[in-house]
């Protein structure tokens, strides 16, 4: 390639990117008339400028998503495979298949659903329970109008007598609670170890009967957390509490709420986000498990915001922004005729 | 290929299959990846719309690129600020229709390729590539974040361009 050219080629890519001047402008619109070749470089410059914006192409040309829309539009259903329950959401992905959102409206007191569809609580029985199985989620109307978004993997239940004295629920899991102010009848959340109290107040919490932490994460209003046989904490907005079932310990700390309540929106936002838990996150809404190979990689730290990629992008925009590499191990059935969870291993990519 | 689009599944495939590449084509003509993909949706609409009326010996591919390909073209005309900016796609694109080609090289093979070239460049070369062409950064908020001049910015840019530029020279 002749040195000219690379020369017009450096600033075709900066017009590309919309940097020229206006004597810039000029002078390529001179070298573009002066042969007609130019224009195929241009054109062939102007190619690889395009290809190479990676975000683009994950949030822009995402075809599942695409083709969501447009068969919306033209009122194409279900030619799919996987779809998904309640909401004709259809998904062709095997793992966006799985983090689908299942939307359920649950007003009455009595209402009830229960995970596998057989209704078992009798009308007698005055408990309410909602379950969401892995990958789905559920947005629930409490008779208060408290409104509950339950994230996949997640139960709640309240008795008949909800919003008569009180208004307490049983939680595992991770929820995002909008609750109505009453000062009369507080709110509460009982996750056995610990209780928390609320009047009118936004906040999540996150407890799985599996991990070690519970964390609630305040982001407006105010809130009591009751340690059992202890004091009980209050934090402000912008505030979080973790506490560790095992030794009974806490902490607070000033968090940005966004990064743990943005999975409601079905977004996952990272803001200096450790690997660690940026893959935690993902795993759950994605419903993988994830094995981390070499501990180098616990460091890293991540601040963005995925929406609606598939997990195969969200694994090639990490590896594009950081030394890893990843191998995705698809569902598999165990000996017991059971479905394994698919597995991404994760490892250090090697800098040459 | 050649599908008669009678039933949906067909065509959800043909979609599949061509959507991202003409997203990437209009891209080039329009610059602007959001209004990419509006025309891109849009072509697909007309085809599936007009799909009784399709001659079955035109090949599908052909067709849908070039109903692309005139809606970019339709969309740089009608583009109401006649900046000196627009001008060169314009000429480019609309008034040397030839170059257009209906074929993008734009496939598996070369976003591979792509990220393992990325990879090889240099650290400092590489962060602001990133931040243009990942995170989507104008060059003087990467001067800003790196603490760099714009002048190193742009150098940086070039030589990333270069280096990427001969990985791919055998798929160019």
């Amino acid at each position: 390639m002749e040195e000219y050219k690379t020369e017009y080629r450096d600033l075709l890519s900066k017009y590309f990117a919309g940097e020229t001047s206006e004597e810039e402008i000029d002078i390529l619109k001179t070298w573009l008339t002066a042969d007609p070749e130019n224009r195929r470089i241009f054109d062939q410059e102007n190619e690889l400028w395009q290809a190479l914006c990676i975000r683009t192409k994950l949030e822009y040309y995402n075809s599942d998503t695409a083709w969501q829309e447009l068969a919306a539009r033209l009122k194409i259903l279900n030619t799919g495979s996987g779809s998904v329950k309640i909401m004709r959401r259809v998904n062709y992905h095997l793992l966006i298949a799985a983090a689908s959102v299942a939307i359920l409206l649950i007003t009455g007191a009595f209402a009830l659903w229960i995970k596998e569809k057989n209704i078992s609580g009798k009308m007698a029985s005055v408990t309410s329970s909602v379950v969401t199985s892995e990958g789905e989620k559920a947005s629930i109307f409490l008779p208060d109008s408290t409104r509950i978004v339950l994230n996949s993997g997640s139960s709640l239940s309240y008795e008949g007598s909800y919003n008569i004295r009180d208004r307490a629920v049983k939680f595992s899991g991770e929820a995002y609670f909008d609750v109505i102010t009453n000062p009369d009848r507080p709110f509460i959340v009982d996750l056995g170890k610990i209780r928390i109290f609320a009047s009118g107040t936004k906040f999540n919490i996150l407890s799985f009967g599996n991990e070690d932490r519970i964390e609630t994460t305040l982001e407006q209003g105010s809130i009591g957390i009751a340690l059992q046989g202890r004091e009980s904490v209050n934090i402000n907005p912008g505030q979080q509490v973790v506490y560790f079932k095992k030794t009974g310990k806490y902490i607070v700390r000033n968090v940005v709420t966004e990064t743990f309540t943005s999975w409601k929106d079905n977004k996952l936002r990272f803001i200096d986000t450790p690997l660690e838990e940026v893959l935690r996150k993902i795993g759950r809404k994605y419903n993988v498990r994830f094995e981390i190979t070499s501990s180098d990689l616990l460091d890293l730290e991540y601040t963005g915001t995925f929406i609606d990629e598939s997990i195969d992008d969200v694994m090639q925009m990490l590896k594009t922004v950081s030394p890893i590499t990843y191998k995705i191990y698809y569902r598999t059935t165990a000996t017991d005729i059971k479905y394994l969870k698919p597995r991404i291993v994760v490892g250090k990519r090697k800098i040459k | 290929m050649r599908i008669k689009l009678k039933d949906e599944q067909a065509f959800e495939l043909f979609f599949r299959k061509y959507f991202a590449r003409l997203c990437t084509y209009a891209n080039k003509v329009l610059n602007d990846p959001e209004e990419a993909r509006e025309i891109t949706q849009e072509a697909f609409i007309k085809i599936w719309e007009g799909r009784e009326e399709i001659d079955p010996e035109e090949s599908l591919k052909s067709y849908i690129f070039k109903i692309t390909r005139n809606l970019c073209i339709n969309k740089l005309r009608k583009r109401k600020v006649e900046s000196k900016y627009a001008e060169l796609y314009k000429y480019v694109y609309v008034e040397n229709l030839e170059i257009s080609g209906l074929e993008t090289i734009l496939g598996k093979e070369l976003e591979d390729n792509l990220v393992h070239s990325i990879g090889k460049l240099p650290p400092e070369c590489r962060k602001v590539f990133e931040l243009s062409r990942v995170e989507g950064l104008k060059y003087k908020e990467i001067a800003c974040t790196l603490n760099i001049s714009v002048k190193t910015v742009e150098a940086q840019m070039s030589k990333a361009l270069r280096v990427l530029r001969s990985c791919l020279a055998n798929i160019f």
